[in-house]
């Protein structure tokens, strides 16, 4: 009955209900601690005699709240970052092998070697009934330290989705660039073979630029594109067309012309025919593997691992917790006269316990809320620097996970003060007030 | 008004050394006492035995008919609250606040039909003691003189049946203290306040109906 209520509200719902469900201790407790009493004069006086005790105490709990909701939410932010940079993948055929690595070298871009597929498989992926758009994907190149993949034009139109600025190549000295690269429509560059970082020989193949891609938030924002036949090309190897080729670049290839390629991207329309291909391609020969899929499976691990940050950050706001407690105790001891003297005049013992824990309990939630703060702050700067230097869009956000877990800890900070509230409580009146 | 009863009065310290004997002290409602005697003769002791926020440890402490000698500490500290105002000898205010809040502090804790009537008293005796107290400025600026008369407006805001003042004027000036004597003593005999006072100021000691004496713990003299 409940479960079918529940499943039925929307997610936001849910989400706020969840949220009030664990500000509930602290209303509770706030209530029944506060009942009949007016302690905020003294609460705003005492905020004003301790500010930099008061002060140290919300930095302290501001920078453990920070860091948590903010390494949370990147984690989230970098899944679905990397999730983003493969949706352009749909379906990628490559030479048996490891599929992790086949992954990260087709949709991230990670140097790899690769063995190639040959022509004959090529032409059987190409000429599939289903398949919409097949395009040889050939790493091993860079320009600078930027990845060069040679590819077919249609595979450009599906990457970026229409371009920045400029056309598609059209022949084998023009390249079009990432949105991340520095180049410009016009400009030359002439890649060498590898990634730059070793022993080296350059091409000697310039290439004009002539076009600059949209951003994808992936590492191909990263590269430059160029026909793939200039890559074999380049490489001595035969250039997929036959004598009486007329230039235009991309499919179909002559499968004895074909020098080979480490992947191939395949894309179908219909969904379910993604699905038939990639059973039909999964051979000796031949590994189809969805990048998604791929990506879930490394998602599941990095799960284990989000269990362990999520553990990790509520041990750390426990230490905080006990930390804040530890303090509040010393605080206590610096309110003992203050407290000793409310008693004196009258003041009953649950009024100094109210004193003491609303005392700590503004301190927690003023540091919950300027946690928050510093967790967006947190969040804006690391999702820049891994989107540097991963080239993958992290826009990592807070979001409710991260409020749940900051209303958890004042939840929790909040009843567990109630200890050195009643201790502040219990002390002698007559040593305080003579001390 | 109640009356106050003392019979065989002891307190020890906690390691057991006697600190105060007191055989037998009677202050009728709305009389004035004056306790004197040497710096560490045991005067402060007394008074906080009468306010019970000291335990005793044989004897009998009555005001009328409630007797402090083993009453529990929520009981005591209520009719303490009830009961006394209490003025002591360093001020004691909460110097964060202003001198409005400092006179009308009972009301932070008092039963909610209670407080206005608290405010509004505090807001006229810091009046009457010529405290200015509309500025809303933290007492840490104003003067002992004020300083103390803030404490005295804390002490009557709650029109109590008792004041109990530890060295009232020992921070003051001669005109200042003269002035607060009269307050005192005036306002309790018109308002048929008990007022008991430790002291060490002749002025406010000639100024009381009766005086005790006490020295090394021991009551010399009854007048």
């Amino acid at each position: 009955m409940f479960e079918a209520f529940w499943y039925a509200l929307p997610i936001l719902v849910q989400d706020i209900f969840v949220f009030l469900g664990l500000l509930v201790p602290l209303a509770i407790t706030g209530i029944i601690c506060l009942f009949g009493y007016r302690v905020w004069p003294l609460i705003a006086g005492l905020l004003r005699k301790h500010t930099a005790i008061s002060a140290t105490f919300v930095l302290l709990i501001a920078t453990s709240v920070g860091i948590s909701v903010g390494l949370i939410a990147q984690e989230r932010g970098l899944r679905e970052g990397t999730a983003r940079a493969a949706d352009k993948f749909d379906l990628i055929i490559a030479a048996p092998g490891s599929e992790i690595t086949a992954m990260l070298a087709a949709v991230y871009l990670q140097p790899t070697a690769l063995p190639l597929i040959d022509g004959a498989t090529y032409a059987r992926i190409e000429s599939h009934e289903l398949v919409d758009l097949a395009a040889p994907l050939a790493f091993g190149d860079s320009w600078e330290g930027v990845p060069v993949v040679g590819t077919t034009p249609p595979f450009v139109d599906h990457l970026s989705e229409g371009l920045r600025a400029g056309r598609v190549f059209e022949t084998m000295e023009e390249a079009v660039a990432g949105a991340n690269t520095p180049l410009q429509v016009g400009d030359v560059v002439e890649p060498v073979h590898g990634d730059g970082s070793d022993d080296f020989s350059e091409h000697g193949h310039p290439y004009t630029i002539v076009g600059k891609m949209n951003r994808t938030g992936s590492p191909w924002d990263n590269a430059i594109l160029v026909a793939v036949e200039s890559v074999w090309d380049v490489h001595a190897m035969p250039t997929g067309h036959g004598p009486d080729w007329d230039g235009t670049l991309g499919g179909p290839f002559d499968p004895s012309q074909f020098a080979g390629t480490p992947a191939v991207l395949v894309r179908a329309e219909q969904l379910w025919a993604n699905y038939s291909l990639q059973s039909e391609f999964n051979t000796a020969e031949t590994m189809a593997l969805f990048p998604g899929n791929v990506l879930a499976q490394l998602h599941a691990l990095m799960g284990d691992i989000r269990q362990v940050m999520s553990v990790l950050a509520v041990a750390t706001q426990v230490l905080v917790a006990v930390a804040v407690l530890a303090g509040l105790s010393m605080l206590s001891r610096i309110l003992a006269r203050r407290m000793a003297l409310l008693r004196a005049l009258g003041a009953p013992r649950r009024f100094v316990f109210a004193v003491t824990w609303t005392f700590a309990t503004v301190l927690i939630c003023l540091g919950a809320l300027l946690g928050i703060v510093f967790g967006v702050i947190a969040t804006a700067v690391l999702s820049m620097v891994i989107t540097a230097l991963t080239d993958i869009l992290v826009q990592a956000r807070l979001a409710w996970p991260e409020m749940h877990l900051v209303a958890g800890f004042v939840s929790t900070v909040a009843v567990l003060s109630l200890y050195p509230a009643y201790r502040a409580s219990r002390r002698s009146l007559l040593d305080d007030l003579r001390s | 008004m109640p009356d106050l009863s003392i019979e065989n009065l002891a307190i020890n310290s906690a390691s057991g050394r006697r600190l105060l004997d007191v055989p037998r002290l009677t202050v009728p409602s709305g009389g004035s006492l004056a306790v004197r005697g040497p710096s560490g003769a045991g005067k402060s002791t007394l008074l906080f035995a009468i306010a019970g926020l000291i335990s005793v440890t044989a004897g009998q402490l009555k005001w009328g008919q409630t007797d402090l000698v083993g009453m529990a500490d929520t009981a005591r500290t209520t009719f303490r609250g009830a009961t006394f105002g209490i003025i002591f000898q360093d001020h004691l205010l909460f110097e964060e606040l202003s001198a409005e809040n400092n006179a009308g502090l009972a009301a932070l804790y008092a039963p909610r039909k209670r407080r206005a009537g608290i405010g509004q008293a505090a807001r006229r005796i810091l009046t009457d003691l010529k405290v200015p107290w509309d500025d809303r400025r933290n007492v840490v600026s104003f003067s002992g003189g004020e300083r103390q008369r803030i404490a005295v407006a804390r002490a009557l805001a709650t029109e109590p049946a008792v004041i109990l003042a530890d060295e009232p004027t020992a921070s003051l000036d001669r005109k200042t203290a003269d002035a607060l004597i009269g307050d005192l003593l005036g306002g309790a005999k018109q308002a048929g306040r008990t007022l008991i006072a430790v002291s060490h100021d002749a002025a406010l000691i000639d100024a009381c109906d009766r005086v005790l004496t006490i020295e090394d713990g021991r009551v010399t003299d009854h007048v």
